[in-house]
């Protein structure tokens, strides 16, 4: 009984854990001083996004009066949501908000640089998307948002509050042609992205169903794929960014997605330096010469189990 | 409870086969423990934990799928493993993801590393080690035998299944089992509040000793038979203890509004057996009948179990002698249909107490269920259990182990495949047990109604 309370306490009260990592930029060297409670792994890395504006703020799509992709319930795709929210949280990716399809047309208005949306909907809103290249969110896109879309073939479907319709030709509006989405919703890939920070990402979701199919110019294609379609990708589009995860939410997909937006990597992203190993004693301390340029550094604690992650 | 009531354990008291028998029961499980896992369920508990460290709470972001009892004591036991250096540590394996997409959906290619394997069990297996002694205690007060005890002791030490469910699987069953055999040597020792608080925890551990309250409603009343208002007394002050420790578990679900999701190891599977089969699945069309059948078992069973409270209750016969028959009736009645390996753990004590203390022909049936059960969860996990093994040491290559893996899980005889049969077949032969300790009860239960009608 006494070990049921004191646990009790350990997980809800006085949560006896706590981490953190802060960097020090000292001319050519990148200094990470990492703490934490517990010994763990580490993993840091030192990243370049380019000329690309790096995510500040994440609006997350979710209206119950519009029609969603009829795989997809409100349910799943409010738990889904939330379990995102939570760990971007770990992640410290904090600045986020839930928005109607009213709020989307808002956010479209403004230059999309340092934003970015999520759609987990399988739908996009009327008030944002019409199927033609001067709606609101393709004008979003061309001034440089990033859009995360998880859930079914991204653009097939408009949704206003009486249903759904189909758009024809929604493949050669995002991709310049069609035939470029996985026909299938669900099939795993074995083979692993090449892509070195998908590995020190740990970006493990597999299944390729809705994928992008692999080959495109300006694309970043992370995850696993079969030779054909990939889990994981960054395409730019305009300015911006599209970013297509494949499948459902699973488990995988939600840790992998999360990392992709925390870690405010996008397509143009090349991995400049990384280290991973364990701290001793609770702590640890890294340091990496880094000669190249990068635009900003992402640590985080726990390995594939992870507990803790900042971009600083 | 004598065995710890002055807070000692007397293993000098023990019989000298009997520590032999109890060190070879240890030093299985602690050979067995780092050496094979079942990684599925394993690297939840280090989902748990890392949401745990992560402070998050137990049901904040999923990984934690069981009523919150577990949760707290992983709580505990990872902020100890912690003091000693273990890390929770997994690793996703590229070379076993197809096993990821087998028919059987109970395969992971995240793998928990040996040594967290081995600690996440230490618990375990010393909840197993406090049950077999306090079956050598219980027996060797009752019949001052220490053959009888050391006969008692062994039938849970060396049991295959609680082994395996122990050692191997890393299900936390023996929890459960502990708590329900504590709750009902409290009652024994008048000690109603505590006793309530116990079964608590018991039930919320998992939901199987809940079978049992109908017994334990039936002795607190039938022990004092001649003062009903102290009987009422007594189960009264049961009740406030159940009713204490509920509150005090369910504080903090009660608060952050999550108390559904502590049901949620219960509603998933009500929801599988509502199911209808999708017959391109072998999976889904096995869980969905199998759960089903469960679920249409359930209510019967319930009803089983209160009448043997009545009947219990009824009885003329001494207390002493009635409850332990009745205690083994209760636990073999929650399995008629079907066996369930892991959860089977809580039969064998009430089982071993019986076959050591009145009938050694009993021995039959418990060798039945222990080995069939122990196979049936074999066959289920096959070459999984060997995986971390593979993954984390030289001594096994990881390729290999995921390709006998899928061989052995895909294989069909006849168009058949034949994991399905062996599962049939195996949960067959412990139906079989199971009914032949229900008959031969039901057979001694008669006579002995018999031999008192003509005393």
């Amino acid at each position: 009984m006494a070990i049921v309370v004191v646990g009790q306490g350990m997980v809800y009260w006085a949560n006896p854990y706590s981490h953190g990592i802060s960097v020090n930029v000292s001319g050519d060297s990148v200094d990470f001083d990492i703490r934490s409670t517990y010994d763990t792994e580490y993993t840091v890395l030192v990243l370049d996004n380019g000329d690309f504006t790096m995510l500040d703020k994440l609006y997350i799509y979710y209206d119950e009066g519009y029609g969603n992709d009829p795989r997809i319930t409100y349910s799943s795709q409010k738990d889904y949501c939330d379990n995102i929210v939570a760990e971007l949280t770990k992640r410290g990716f904090t600045n986020y908000a839930y928005v109607s399809a009213e709020d989307l047309a808002g956010v479209v208005s403004s230059a999309g640089a340092g934003t970015g949306m999520l759609f987990t909907s399988g739908a996009f809103p009327e008030t944002v998307y019409d199927g033609t290249d001067s709606c609101g969110l393709m004008k979003w896109l061309a001034s440089g948002g990033s859009m995360y879309w998880n859930g079914g073939e991204v653009g097939r479907y408009i949704s206003a509050t009486g249903g759904l319709t189909e758009v024809s030709g929604y493949q050669t509006l995002f991709f310049g042609k069609e035939g470029c989405l996985n026909e299938t919703d669900s099939e795993p890939g074995y083979e692993r992205s090449k892509e070195a920070v998908s590995s020190v990402l740990r970006l493990t979701a597999n299944n390729i169903g809705n994928g992008l199919v692999l080959g495109l110019d300006d694309t970043l294609y992370l995850g696993y794929n079969d030779g054909v379609h990939c889990s994981m990708s960054l395409m730019k589009k305009g300015e911006g960014q599209i970013a297509i995860m494949g499948g459902s939410f699973d488990k995988e997909m939600r840790m992998s997605l999360s990392q992709l937006i925390a870690s405010k990597i996008s397509y143009s992203t090349t991995m400049v330096a990384s280290e991973d190993d364990y701290t001793k004693n609770n702590t640890a301390k890294c340091t990496i010469q880094v000669l190249l340029p990068y635009t900003h550094t992402y640590s985080y604690l726990g390995g594939f189990l992870l507990t803790y992650g900042r971009a600083i | 409870m004598g065995c710890v009531s002055d807070g000692k354990i007397k293993l000098k008291a023990l019989y000298k086969p009997a520590i032999l028998i109890f060190a070879i029961g240890v030093i299985i499980r602690l050979i067995v423990a780092p050496l094979v896992t079942n990684s599925y369920d394993v690297t939840y508990w280090a989902y748990s934990i890392q949401n745990i460290q992560s402070g998050n709470e137990l049901y904040e972001i999923p990984g934690y799928y069981y009523s919150q009892i577990w949760g707290y004591f992983l709580g505990f036991w990872s902020e100890f493993m912690n003091l000693i250096g273990v890390s929770t540590t997994a690793v996703r394996f590229d070379v076993a993801l197809p096993i990821e997409n087998l028919w059987w959906p109970y395969y992971s290619a995240t793998l928990t590393t040996v040594d967290f394997n081995f600690w996440i069990k230490i618990p375990m297996i010393v909840s197993d080690c406090f049950i077999g002694y306090l079956l050598y205690d219980l027996i060797k007060k009752k019949t001052s035998s220490a053959k009888k005890a050391t006969l008692g002791m062994a039938l849970w030490m060396l049991c295959p299944t609680v082994i395996y469910t122990c050692a191997l699987h890393g299900a936390f069953d023996t929890f459960s089992t502990l708590l329900l055999i504590i709750s009902i040597l409290l009652l024994m020792k008048d000690r109603y509040f505590f006793a309530g608080m116990c079964f608590s925890i018991a039930v919320l551990t998992k939901f199987f000793p809940g079978f049992f309250i109908f017994m334990l409603v039936a002795y607190v009343l039938c022990k004092y038979r001649d003062n009903k208002k102290l009987a009422h007394r007594n189960l009264a002050v049961s009740i406030a203890g159940v009713v204490f420790m509920t509150a005090i578990i369910y504080i903090p679900q009660i608060m952050d509004g999550t108390v559904i999701d502590t049901l949620y190891f219960l509603s998933s599977r009500v929801e599988t057996g509502l199911t209808m089969p999708d017959r391109g699945n072998i999976y889904s069309i096995v869980t969905s009948v199998g759960y089903s059948l469960v679920l249409f078992v359930q209510p019967l069973i319930l009803l089983g179990v209160a009448y043997l409270g009545y009947r219990m209750y009824k009885s003329k016969r001494p207390l002493e002698q009635e409850f332990p028959k009745y205690l083994l009736f209760t636990a073999v009645l929650i399995f008629i249909w079907p066996p369930s390996p892991p959860y089977l753990v809580i039969l064998v004590p009430f089982l071993a107490y019986y076959t050591a203390v009145h009938d050694r022909s009993y021995l039959v049936p418990w060798a039945i269920i222990g080995f069939s059960a122990m196979l049936y969860d074999l066959v289920m996990n096959s070459a999984s259990i060997v995986l971390p093994l593979a993954a984390f040491t030289d001594i096994l290559d990881l390729g290999a182990m995921v390709a006998l893996l899928e061989t052995l899980v895909t294989s069909t005889v006849f168009g058949i495949n034949v994991m399905v049969i062996m599962m049939g077949v195996l949960a067959v032969i412990q139906t079989i047990g199971i009914w032949m300790v229900l008959y031969k009860m039901f057979i001694t239960h008669r006579n002995e109604r018999r031999q008192s009608s003509e005393d």
